[in-house]
């Protein structure tokens, strides 16, 4: 019967409920799309972070991370074949990439920029789709001479597919070695600044000219990110059992720009909750001290008929988790509409600060996000009531019969 | 002396003051000793009730009377226990409860007492049958029991056939029938009625007291009017005068013979003219 009394309450100033629930609806809509639009963007850059540049996964030789290397791959991986087979042998793993960073001086003959290259095996390395090509190709396994360059790069050599390059930097021996590299395309990949020295070499080449046959890192790409941990365990395991001196990191451990941007969008996006959060708590009160005002000698009645203050409490309690069940469902119906809307209108945000590219305005509809706005609107409902009900079960019987 | 009543019974107006009767007195369910109620007006003092005391029995159908400010609201908020005394001492049905706090008596409101408004208060989100069957919730009543409990006082009150209607579909009259219906439906001991028919025409004010006074004579059940309405002081059995919050009189002026109603309950008699009352 107290429920039935709550929820009938609703109903009985049908504006002002109305004006409550679009408040509340408001409320879980702006988390719904302000948390899918989060999710979105986390997942977005977590996977662009991982299948375009880190793997899921990196081996290591011992050592890597510990020790200061004098010379470069000194803590190298040889033998990536035997390492490969193994890794591969797991059916979660999609496929492994090795890789060596190198640092160099790049020069056309007339002047000479520093260079940030990656050496990379072609056909792996394609598949993660780490740049678009803005121009020309990009290498093939059978380049033995080949190298994309990034856009910045590129035009401050003055180069284009077809010209050529020389790039000279220190073998594993600790000598000056250089090489003629011929730029079979250019790219870019977002990041400005990267793009401006960026070079990307075949692994073969890069061993060429670093007198070489080690590669620096072994990249393991996981069918699902979901795996990782799982996956990471295994295979460690696995290196142990055959004491191999190895060891991993995992792309969350890799990944400091996409935890910081987690960071700084978690901050926001909690302020943002704290408001909308504070605009319901205020608005639901209101309504429920407004009903109480008005309904001061029915509160009487009941209390002079014998409703223990408890059941009063209750009562208004009740209103105030009803109203947010609704407010609740409202919101996840039109926050999902929205979102809707939103993804198919195919909106394009600008760049984000450091990048060269915009990206697509997304809201990814996550069940957890959808429970939190649900929830959230309830307990906000029900919390805002509690002061409010108390003071409704507080009431002295007589003044609350003789108010008009 | 006796002359025929509405109700077609034999009414003898005897007069006889309630406090030289005292010693006949036995199993008060109300009694007030020496009851003071005083309210605070900023700084000052403002007596409402001045040492009044006064036993009610079972049976007894009474009109509280007197002008505005005299104190009879006052009183019957404490009997209903909705209110504190200032000083003095409250017992209800046997148990004394000048010192339990208001919100503690709850159960006590619930069981042993009924109320009926002036403006009715029935809960417009609620309908007739929900109305009336909501003080049995509070007691925890089985279903089949609350709603043969209900029918049985819609019945009562005549209006099996609104029981699906809410108050703001009801009239007046009806309105007062359902929180007669509600105030019965527990079948307490005493129901407590302020002003129970300012708000309706003469008429229909006639009908809810006859079906109050039919009650009254079936079940022995307690009837305490706080009024101004000379039609129920008329009507009263027993009419208590109050003035500036004291005691004028106490008087049983009216009564029914048990010989002229076979349907007259057996505790109404003996309070009404038995025990009290010696022909």
């Amino acid at each position: 019967m107290l429920a039935k009394i709550a929820f009938r309450n609703i109903f009985r100033n049908r504006r002002r409920s109305l004006i409550t629930l679009l408040v509340m609806t408001f409320g879980a809509t702006a988390l719904i799309l302000f948390g899918g639009y989060k999710e979105r963007s986390f997942f977005g850059l977590r996977e662009t972070t991982i299948r375009n540049r880190l793997g899921h996964l990196q081996v290591f030789k011992k050592g890597y991370f510990d020790r200061e290397s004098q010379k470069p791959l000194e803590y190298g991986l040889d033998n990536i074949e035997q390492i490969r087979r193994v890794i591969e042998a797991d059916p979660r793993v999609q496929t492994t990439a090795a890789q060596i960073t190198l640092m160099g001086l790049v020069s056309n003959g007339e002047k000479s920029e520093t260079f940030l290259a990656t050496a990379v095996e072609p056909a792996r390395d394609n598949l993660m789709r780490a740049q678009w090509m803005v121009a020309g190709q990009f290498l093939s396994d059978n380049d033995t001479d080949g190298v994309i360059v990034g856009e910045g790069l590129a035009r401050s050599m003055s180069v284009k597919p077809g010209d050529y390059l020389t790039l000279m930097t220190t073998t594993v021996n600790g000598s000056l070695n250089a090489m003629d590299v011929k730029v079979v395309g250019t790219f870019i990949t977002g990041v400005k600044e990267y793009d401006d020295r960026a070079v990307k070499i075949s692994l073969s080449s890069a061993q060429q000219l670093l007198h070489t046959t080690k590669v620096e890192k072994l990249l393991v790409m996981l069918k699902s990110t979901e795996q990782t941990t799982a996956v990471q365990s295994d295979l460690q395991g696995g290196f142990a059992n055959r004491g191999w001196l190895l060891e991993m990191r995992n792309w969350s451990q890799l990944a400091t720009f996409y935890h910081q941007v987690v960071l700084l969008y978690n901050g926001i996006f909690g302020f943002l909750g704290i408001v909308v959060f504070a605009i319901v708590v205020l608005s639901v009160a209101n309504t429920v001290m407004m009903s109480i005002f008005e309904r001061t000698r029915e509160i009487g009645t009941l209390m002079a008929i014998g409703t223990k203050r408890s059941r009063v409490w209750s009562l208004f309690l009740l209103e105030g988790l009803f109203v947010g069940i609704l407010g609740g469902c409202l919101g996840l119906l039109v926050g999902s509409a929205i979102g809707q809307l939103i993804n198919q209108a195919h909106i394009q945000l600008p760049p984000p600060p450091g990048y060269t590219r915009g990206y697509p305005l997304q809201i990814m509809f996550k069940s957890s996000n959808l429970t939190t706005a649900f929830l959230l609107s309830v307990i906000t409902a029900t919390l805002a009531s509690i002061l409010p009900a108390l003071k409704a079960s507080r009431l002295r019987i007589v003044d609350a019969l003789g108010h008009i | 002396m006796g002359k025929e009543s509405p109700t077609g019974l034999s009414r003898f107006s005897l007069g006889v003051e309630v406090a030289s009767m005292d010693s006949l007195a036995t199993g008060n369910v109300v009694k007030l000793e020496n009851i003071q109620k005083s309210y605070r007006l900023g700084k000052v003092e403002v007596p409402a009730l001045r040492d009044v005391s006064l036993e009610i029995y079972q049976g007894d159908f009474i009109a509280l009377a007197g002008a505005s400010g005299s104190g009879k609201t006052t009183l019957l908020n404490l009997i209903g226990c909705i209110d504190k005394p200032t000083r003095g001492r409250l017992v209800l049905n046997g148990a004394d409860v000048t010192e339990t706090p208001l919100h503690k008596l709850a159960s006590v409101r619930s069981r042993t007492l009924g109320y009926i408004f002036q403006t009715f208060n029935l809960l417009p989100v609620l309908t007739a049958f929900e109305n009336v069957e909501y003080p049995l919730l509070l007691s925890g009543m089985a279903k089949a029991q609350r709603n043969d409990r209900v029918w049985k006082w819609l019945e009562q009150v005549g209006l099996q056939a609104q029981a699906r209607q809410r108050p703001d579909q009801l009239s007046g009259g009806q309105r007062q029938r359902v929180a007669m219906a509600r105030a019965m439906v527990t079948e307490p001991k005493l129901v407590l009625a302020d002003e129970p028919t300012a708000n309706l025409d003469s008429e229909t004010a006639l009908e809810i007291l006859d079906l109050l006074e039919q009650i009254n004579r079936q079940t022995a059940t307690i009837f305490l009017f706080a009024t101004h309405d000379p039609q129920i002081i008329e009507r009263a059995r027993r009419q208590v005068r109050l003035r500036d919050g004291q005691i004028l009189s106490d008087q049983y002026s009216n009564y029914y013979t048990a010989e002229g109603n076979k349907e007259l309950n057996p505790a109404v008699a003996a309070t009404a003219c038995g025990r009290r009352f010696v022909q």
